[in-house]
């Protein structure tokens, strides 16, 4: 037997400024049982993370944010729904085609703390990967679910929500505990902060 | 990836009759289903009861579950407040105050409006009340999206609801508070992706009720009982409905009409059949019998317990 079954935490999660979230993922060759255990790592991760916050969902991980350097990514089926558990698994994903405008909306990442911003998307993406069992599939994804695709595929590929933003003052803000979201300071918050980049 | 909970204000206090109480069940359902409720705006922080202040049981949500109650007295008082919380949307149940088109505009997907009456009958401030008032056989609960001009905007659903004509007002609040909650869990999320299509009203068919007064709740004995019937039901818990009744001043919290008049006593004038227990008031048409009753400063008690206790007094008037 090669692993011990352990649950990963929301501890597992890496943050920024760790190094690995501006590298490029490998492709998975075979779905061995590591494989299978950092997903399911993932997702745990993920729901572990949701439990801590009160007005915030967790609806996606890349397996970069666990700190495996794998293009797995894991998508929660039902984003309005915290107490579905259920995720779509999938491995090697790619964009295939975008379509539509682009539309600026919030988005948050577990490895960014604290930040969220108005990131300029695609409304509408093709989607190719690999299931569990190693069978392909594509998916089209519309509105949110076609951003948090393009959001996930992003840390496969080394990016960091945050970076697509970078020149924008405007499109910086953060949740307080109170769930007021204000705008960031961008000179003092977001450009001199040594930890985002 | 993560996502912040839809951000939402509350407008109201879902006291979406006179006199009844509530269990705000349509802030307890947007709660449940993890909106952000970043504030919940209400007229005034307390309501005045039958001689007592008290605070409002929406108070109680707002602290226990840690959200900022405001009180304005003009909604653009607090517009820049509004704008911060960056919200996408409001819902709006039972509020009392208008609501202007710039405040109205800070939310982009609007401020989804729980009315209780099938639009665009019963606009106004009382549509519980005038539907029972007006005898209707249905009445129902419509998601307005709200519009400058009072219950006019246009509607995303509505449910109907069968009447009786027994209803309580308490009750049919209740009732309609259950569905208004039950909609928005459906529809809500729809609403907010602008998937949710709103009709507008038929402007043409609109009615419209005005406020009930104090007046309203002194029985005029020259209306028909029937009406007088739905009165009493419609008035519960205020203004209530009050007459004299051999010198002794009463509320009438129950009754039945019936359209024969077995006296020839003018309007106002007492059938009592003391062996059975039934208290009869004559009326322009029909008779009115009284089932319950609260004396003036004693507890509510039925016709038999009346007349066991009063019926000396009500033989010689």
């Amino acid at each position: 037997m090669g692993y011990t079954v352990t649950d990963m935490t929301k501890d597992d999660i890496i943050t920024l400024p760790h190094p690995s979230l501006r590298t490029k993922s490998q492709r998975v060759g075979v779905i061995s049982d590591e494989i299978l255990q950092i997903v399911e790592g993932m997702k745990t991760a993920t729901l572990d993370w949701e439990a801590s916050r009160e007005h915030e969902v967790g609806v996606a991980l890349a397996a970069v944010q666990v700190d495996k350097l794998y293009r797995i990514v894991v998508v929660r089926n039902n984003c309005e729904d915290k107490n579905d558990h259920e995720f779509t698994v999938l491995i090697n994903p790619e964009i295939t085609k975008s379509e539509g405008k682009l539309v600026e909306d919030f988005e948050g990442c577990l490895s960014v703390k604290d930040i969220y911003g108005k990131v300029p998307r695609h409304e509408k993406v093709r989607v190719k990967a690999l299931d569990v069992k190693g069978k392909p599939f594509r998916i089209t994804a519309e509105g949110f679910l076609a951003r948090v695709f393009q959001h996930e595929i992003d840390h496969t590929n080394g990016i960091v929500f945050i970076d697509r933003i970078k020149d924008s003052p405007e499109a910086f803000f953060r949740l307080d505990k109170d769930g007021k979201l204000e705008e960031l300071n961008y000179a003092e918050d977001v450009q001199a902060n040594s930890l985002l980049w | 990836m993560q996502k912040m909970s839809k951000r939402i204000v509350f407008f109201g206090n879902e006291r979406i009759a006179t006199g009844t109480t509530t269990n705000n069940l349509v802030l307890r359902q947007l709660i449940e289903d993890d909106y952000d409720i970043t504030a919940i705006v209400v007229n005034n922080e307390q309501v005045n009861g039958n001689h007592k202040v008290r605070k409002l049981e929406i108070a109680d949500i707002a602290e226990e579950h840690g959200i900022l109650l405001l009180s304005p007295d003009k909604p653009v008082d607090i517009a820049n407040q509004l704008r911060d919380f960056r919200p996408e949307a409001a819902v709006l149940v039972a509020y009392g105050k208008i609501v202007p088109k710039s405040i109205i505009d800070i939310f982009p997907a609007g401020i989804i409006n729980v009315h209780p009456s099938l639009l665009p009958k019963h606009r106004g401030p009382i549509p519980l009340e005038s539907a029972i008032l007006a005898g209707e056989q249905q009445t129902g609960l419509s998601l307005m999206s709200l519009a400058k001009e009072m219950d006019a905007g246009p509607v995303y659903a509505q449910t109907i609801v069968s009447l009786n004509g027994t209803e309580t007002k308490q009750q049919l609040a209740n009732d309609l508070l259950e569905i208004g909650a039950a909609m928005l869990h459906e529809l809500l999320p729809g609403i907010l992706e602008d998937n949710v299509v709103a009709l507008p009203q038929d402007h043409q068919a609109a009615t419209y009720d005005s406020r009930i007064t104090k007046q309203d709740g002194i029985i005029d004995w020259s209306k028909p009982a029937k009406q007088l019937e739905r009165e009493i039901r419609a008035y519960a818990g205020w203004p209530r409905s009050r007459t004299t009744l051999g010198g002794l001043e009463v509320i009438v919290t129950q009754s039945h009409a019936v359209p024969s008049q077995t006296t020839d006593a003018a309007p106002g004038g007492l059938d009592i059949v003391s062996d059975i227990g039934h208290l009869g008031v004559i009326t322009a048409r029909g008779t009115l019998w009284i089932d319950r009753l609260q004396p003036v400063g004693k507890k509510e008690m039925t016709a038999a317990e009346f007349i066991r206790g009063y019926g000396q007094r009500l033989m010689n008037t």
